[in-house]
């Protein structure tokens, strides 16, 4: 596959997303984070992940029902770059919207909401400046061909796209 | 297999007057998030029950407060020891005054306090309502419903991801709004929404919540059962 593909396909983009997110792990305080697409997905995780990823699954259309309500009753007031937090006894359950994505950040008492804040909004501007990493976010890993092509920013891309799907169809 | 279901739909003192009445000998055990409350019966009498630590008629007020709860009703039982000798209408009607007298002086205490918290430097908003719905404290602000609401939402959202991924109780809810954050805070059975502003110093406030919920918990005539399990209410 050529560097080209790689960059614009889901798991290039999945691999860098990845690797952007690798500063939040170091955030004093942080256990795990986890970020899930629209349908559940894991699209990143810490490597030592130590909840349990079904469960969250489960709960991920009550995560974004009370990210959009809180969001409807925010109006104009809401501040994307800051997070929707519960504060648990044995610690924070921290979550951001990207899109349609979510980043679930599990904290514990000592955590640096500030630091932590501060790589969450350099995250978010380095999605806003890398397409592919906005691709990775917004789309499930089996999204459409027809999604691509639509997706795609040029002809060039988008004859890359067709030949990738008959590849993969044949 | 006996009668099963849940509070919501069947009242405890529905299933006591059942029991009573139908001069039952059984035993109903209901499923709460500190473990298994029990009532037991004895040819139409309440001889027994049990929730935590708690034993005889101090444990039947406490679950005649249940409003929820996954319920089994059986009638193989074996009495473990006689705790209870009052009439049961007696005891619903008595477990009916001491909770409302127990509310009211519930109500008042966050009243109180919320009155308190009004008077903290940096803060512009002082909302607290019972999570059956009641507005205990609140301005005179349109969206006093809609706040309720979402503090609710949140907050049992919290619960419930609590019980999933193990996190121990709910201390607050907390997010940004405008230049100022808001903070729901669990002081069961009530919530308390505050608005701060963001270079507030948050330690007071948690100072005050804290002396509020430890006031909740003085004033009931006997504590509740402490939290034993992190279990779901499922039998």
């Amino acid at each position: 596959m050529s560097a080209f593909l790689k960059k614009i396909l889901p798991g290039g983009g999945r691999d860098a997303l990845a690797e952007a997110l690798e500063p939040i792990a170091a955030v004093p305080g942080l256990n795990d984070y986890i970020l899930l697409d629209n349908n559940g997905t894991t699209v990143a995780r810490t490597a030592r992940f130590g909840y349990d990823e079904d469960a969250l699954r489960r709960s991920t259309d009550a995560l974004r029902r009370s990210g959009a309500l809180l969001r409807e009753y925010l109006g104009h007031e809401a501040n994307e770059t800051e997070p929707l937090a519960w504060r648990f006894r044995h610690g924070w359950l921290l979550i951001w919207q990207f899109g349609g994505a979510s980043l679930l950040a599990f904290a514990g008492e000592a955590l640096s909401l500030p630091t932590l804040r501060m790589q969450v909004n350099i995250l978010r501007s380095r999605i806003a400046q890398d397409k592919r990493l906005r691709r990775a976010l917004e789309t499930a890993p089996a999204a459409a061909p027809g999604w691509w092509r639509t997706a795609a920013a040029s002809e060039q891309e988008r004859c890359w796209i067709d030949t990738v799907c008959r590849e993969n169809a044949s | 297999m006996g009668l099963v279901g849940n509070l919501k739909d069947l009242s405890i003192t529905n299933i006591i007057e059942l029991n009573c009445v139908e001069k039952s000998t059984a035993q109903v055990i209901i499923k709460t998030r500190t473990g298994d409350a029990m009532v037991f019966f004895h040819g139409g009498n309440i001889v027994h029950a049990r929730w935590g630590d708690l034993k005889g008629t101090e444990a039947l007020y406490h679950i005649l407060r249940l409003a929820e709860g996954e319920f089994r009703v059986t009638s193989d039982i074996i009495l473990p020891e006689r705790t209870i000798y009052e009439s049961w209408k007696g005891l619903v009607l008595e477990g009916m005054r001491v909770y409302d007298e127990t509310r009211q002086t519930k109500d008042r205490l966050v009243r109180d306090l919320a009155d308190e918290l009004t008077r903290l430097p940096g803060l512009s908003r002082v909302l607290a309502v019972a999570k059956n719905g009641t507005l205990v404290h609140h301005e005179n602000r349109d969206d006093a419903e809609r706040a309720y609401a979402l503090s609710a939402f949140l907050a049992a959202q919290g619960a419930a991801l609590s019980d999933t991924l193990h996190l121990g109780p709910l201390d607050h809810v907390t997010y940004a709004r405008g230049k100022q954050r808001e903070l729901i805070f669990d002081c069961d059975p009530f919530l308390v929404l505050l608005a701060l502003e963001r270079a507030a110093d948050v330690r007071p406030v948690q100072a005050l919540i804290e002396t509020i919920r430890a006031r909740l918990k003085s004033s009931d005539t006997a504590p509740a059962p402490e939290e034993q399990t992190e279990q779901g209410a499922r039998l």
